[in-house]
């Protein structure tokens, strides 16, 4: 049995001369949580739409269910577009029946699995109003009910989680772990990294069309050196006693209060005690020293400029 | 099929759930009555008007009395003519003609006709104007009376005076100063003119010395022209009303269609506005193929008209069945019920339902691949304009049909495939060649497939693509750049 759900197989595609997508090649395993980052711009929402065969990439090819993409597989897909709209005149269950029936529900099991969601989103209420009376919040919502209300094998949520409070992004978080655990693949791109760092088994970085990062979250941490903030009374600083353990030490300041210290970044092989012990053995007088927690946010910026500065030259 | 009918579905119920389509439903039949009934209704509640001659001479007043008394004779001949089409009616009328022609009074006239005819004869006899003896010798003394400070004194009892005429025939031209508050209004003028205008002419070719009855019989020589046609039978060959009708119920339908047409082609402008503009399009595209998307529009809009035409044609039906049960026969509603019974003729019910399935095609899929391209209503209107001024072309056309629908200018533009429906829908009464009627439809047919071809490829781009008001451009060139490589 084909375990690839959804690839996309050197994927090129540009619009009027400009490249927005290059190269760019990567398939899902059933069952995973993959989070797709990148700037603006990156082509995260291009490639999503040349794998679901509403662009034609100018070169590759994108396979689904390990065909090219069908009406039939797309049954099996829930999508929620980056550009998000509904029939605003159309009443919010009926919405969501009409989706759901284009994507072969019967009507009583569409509206019942739609009231169904619409009380897990604490919208049970709405059933019956008219989409344009809905906040943005709230239509946000329904938008993703109707992505996923048919039960997908494979969900695919551009930014899911912009317009949403903390509390419903909660929801959604739940909601996308318990479609996995169900055994549908989901991949969503956004520009939050908490959610991607929190969710996914899976992280792919695009910068100006090209993949510039595919692995595990704790791959991604490991492609950023560790540091390290430390505050002494040395006016010279720390620089000079670390010497070839560090990559780089720079002035920075740190924590609530902005105060005034140094950064140290941990050259490979290098561990944090090794720092502690040449500072103490060099006579550096140490006022504080925190090992700085690697963010995938850090990730993200650092992956993102070398792309940046590598495509510029 | 699923998803074209899911969407044509989604299409139809938009618009039949909105109080809108409801108030078209409604109105348009409401409309197209008083349409027709408001200049009848006009003309029946126009007061008789009183107007007083001052002529020191007394001929003119004269001569405007009996052009008043003639012009009574040809509104009762008229009328007598109309009632001729009533069905049932045909041997009274007759009779009433007959004692007509004999000289018999009105009322002689009405004892004639049945009951039905007698009330439209009576209505249609009445006179518009009534000359009255001057209740002041001067234009002074006139002022409140056409001011409707003072009523005049009539048969009828006391009565506003409508205007004067004022008479100077001192000079060798003849002045005349006609005095009254409504300033728009010619007819009375009119008529005056043409009175006084005959009697100079009478008396000139008088002075010349030519005999007053002479002229007088030279004025009255006029042919009478029978309309008849080849194409009935000998001996019934005379063209009546019923005849004609048809000639111009096919223009009213010309213009139904096109005016259907471009309301529902407007709808499936806003919607795919709607939907692009509202970002719904990308939901659709995962969820149908484009086609059943472009379909599903176009049949979902066409069962919104289709439903329309029904209930108007339905309620058309029912209001003609009704009206030649019940209402009594005037002019005007003679000719409306020969216009809905020639409107009921099955050859143009089926080409009007043919003209329109390629009209609306044609129409619906270059406004919905144009939608497509368009944010919002105001890009439409920049990418519909042109557009508007060329299908602004079978309107004019069709009033020239009214005239002349043989016009060798509807001809040729019968041809042309974008006025073909409406054109030739105009034309079908006329016989034209067989070869008009097949050439224009098959050309009609091949322009429909090539636009809904060309229409499917602008909506993918429009839609799949993004493509905006730009599109052509870029296209143009794009092909230009291609010409200049090879």
């Amino acid at each position: 049995m084909n375990d690839c759900i959804f690839s996309l197989e050197n994927i090129c595609k540009s619009f009027a001369g400009k490249a927005a997508v290059r190269d760019l090649d990567f398939s899902l395993k059933k069952g995973s949580i993959t989070g797709f980052l990148g700037p603006n711009g990156a082509g995260k929402s291009t490639s999503l739409r040349i794998g679901l065969g509403i662009i034609r990439p100018d070169k590759g090819k994108a396979l689904l269910f390990g065909n090219p993409p069908t009406y039939k597989a797309l049954d099996r897909v829930g999508f929620l577009p980056e550009e998000r709209g509904l029939y605003r005149k159309m009443k919010t269950l009926a919405a969501i029946v009409h989706f759901a029936r284009l994507k072969g529900m019967h009507t009583k099991a569409a509206r019942k699995q739609g009231m169904a969601l619409l009380e897990r989103f604490e919208l049970g209420g709405i059933a019956n109003k008219k989409i344009k009376t809905l906040s943005k919040g709230m239509a946000q919502k329904v938008q993703i009910i109707t992505a996923i209300v048919h039960a997908p094998e494979l969900v695919i949520l551009d930014e899911p989680f912009s317009g949403l409070d903390p509390v419903n992004q909660k929801i959604l978080e739940d909601l996308v772990r318990e479609l996995a655990q169900n055994g549908a693949t989901v991949l969503f791109s956004t520009h939050v990294m908490e959610h991607a760092e929190r969710l996914c088994d899976r992280i792919m970085l695009l910068s100006q069309g090209r993949k510039i990062f595919d692995g595990t979250v704790t791959q991604a941490l490991d492609a950023i050196p560790r540091s390290v903030w430390l505050q002494t009374s040395n006016k010279e600083g720390p620089a000079a006693v670390i010497g070839d353990l560090a990559l780089g030490v720079s002035p920075q300041t740190f924590g609530p209060n902005n105060a005034q210290g140094w950064r140290v970044d941990l050259a490979p092989g290098t561990d944090i005690q090794d720092i502690l012990r040449v500072c103490i053995a060099g006579g550096i007088n140490l006022q504080a020293f925190e090992p700085r927690r690697r963010h995938l946010h850090d990730v993200f910026m650092h992956l993102v400029g070398q792309s940046n500065t590598a495509e510029s030259t | 099929m699923r998803h074209l009918y899911l969407i044509a579905r989604r299409e139809y119920l938009s618009y039949v759930a909105t109080p809108g389509f409801w108030a078209t439903l409604a109105f348009v039949p409401l409309f197209m009555v008083l349409g027709m009934a408001l200049p009848l209704l006009m003309e029946g509640t126009t007061p008789t008007r009183y107007f007083t001659v001052i002529d020191a001479s007394g001929e003119y007043k004269d001569a405007i009395a009996k052009r008043l008394e003639s012009q009574m004779q040809e509104q009762i001949k008229t009328t007598l003519n109309a009632l001729e089409s009533m069905p049932g009616q045909e041997e009274k009328v007759a009779r009433a003609k007959a004692a007509f022609a004999a000289g018999a009074d009105s009322e002689t006239i009405k004892k004639e006709l049945g009951p039905q005819a007698s009330m439209a004869f009576s209505a249609a006899k009445r006179p518009a104007y009534i000359l009255v003896p001057p209740p002041a010798p001067n234009a002074q003394g006139l002022r409140p009376y056409l001011l409707e400070e003072k009523l005049i004194e009539t048969p009828d009892g006391p009565k506003t005076l409508y205007a004067a005429a004022l008479f100077d025939t001192t000079g060798d031209v003849v002045d005349i100063d006609y005095w009254s508050r409504n300033i728009t209004e010619g007819s009375l003028k009119g008529l005056i003119r043409r009175a006084v205008r005959d009697k100079m002419r009478s008396d000139a070719f008088s002075r010349a010395g030519i005999e007053t009855e002479i002229v007088n019989e030279i004025n009255e020589l006029t042919p009478e022209i029978s309309s008849l046609s080849p194409e009935k039978e000998a001996g019934n060959a005379k063209v009546t009303t019923r005849d004609t009708i048809p000639y111009f119920a096919a223009v009213v339908f010309a213009f139904i269609l096109w005016s259907v047409v471009f309301s529902v082609a407007g709808m499936l402008l806003s919607s795919i506005i709607e939907e692009r503009s509202g970002k719904i399009l990308d939901s659709l595209l995962v969820a149908a193929p484009i086609r059943s998307i472009l379909m599903g529009k176009l049949v979902g809009v066409a069962a919104v008209s289709f439903t329309l035409l029904a209930a108007w044609g339905i309620t058309g039906g029912i209001m003609a069945t009704l009206a030649g049960q019940l209402l009594p026969a005037g002019d005007g509603s003679i000719k409306g019920m020969a216009l809905l019974s020639a409107a009921l003729d099955p050859g143009l019910l089926v080409a009007f339902a043919g003209y329109f399935i390629f009209g609306y095609l044609m129409y619906g899929s270059i406004f919905l691949a144009l939608g497509s391209l368009c944010e919002s209503t105001q890009e439409a209107q920049t990418l519909m304009g042109p557009l508007i001024f060329v299908l602004m072309i079978p309107m004019l056309a069709l009033s020239f049909a009214i005239k002349d629908p043989t016009s060798p200018i509807l001809g040729i533009l019968s041809w042309i495939p974008l006025f073909t429906p409406y054109i030739m829908l105009a034309r079908l009464p006329t016989d034209p060649p067989l070869v008009d009627i097949i050439g224009t439809t098959l050309v009609m047919i091949v322009t429909t497939i090539f636009v809904m071809w060309a229409a499917a490829r602008v909506f993918r781009a429009g839609t799949m693509n993004h493509a905006g008001v730009d599109y052509f451009k870029t296209l143009f060139r794009r092909k230009n750049r291609k010409m200049a490589r090879t």
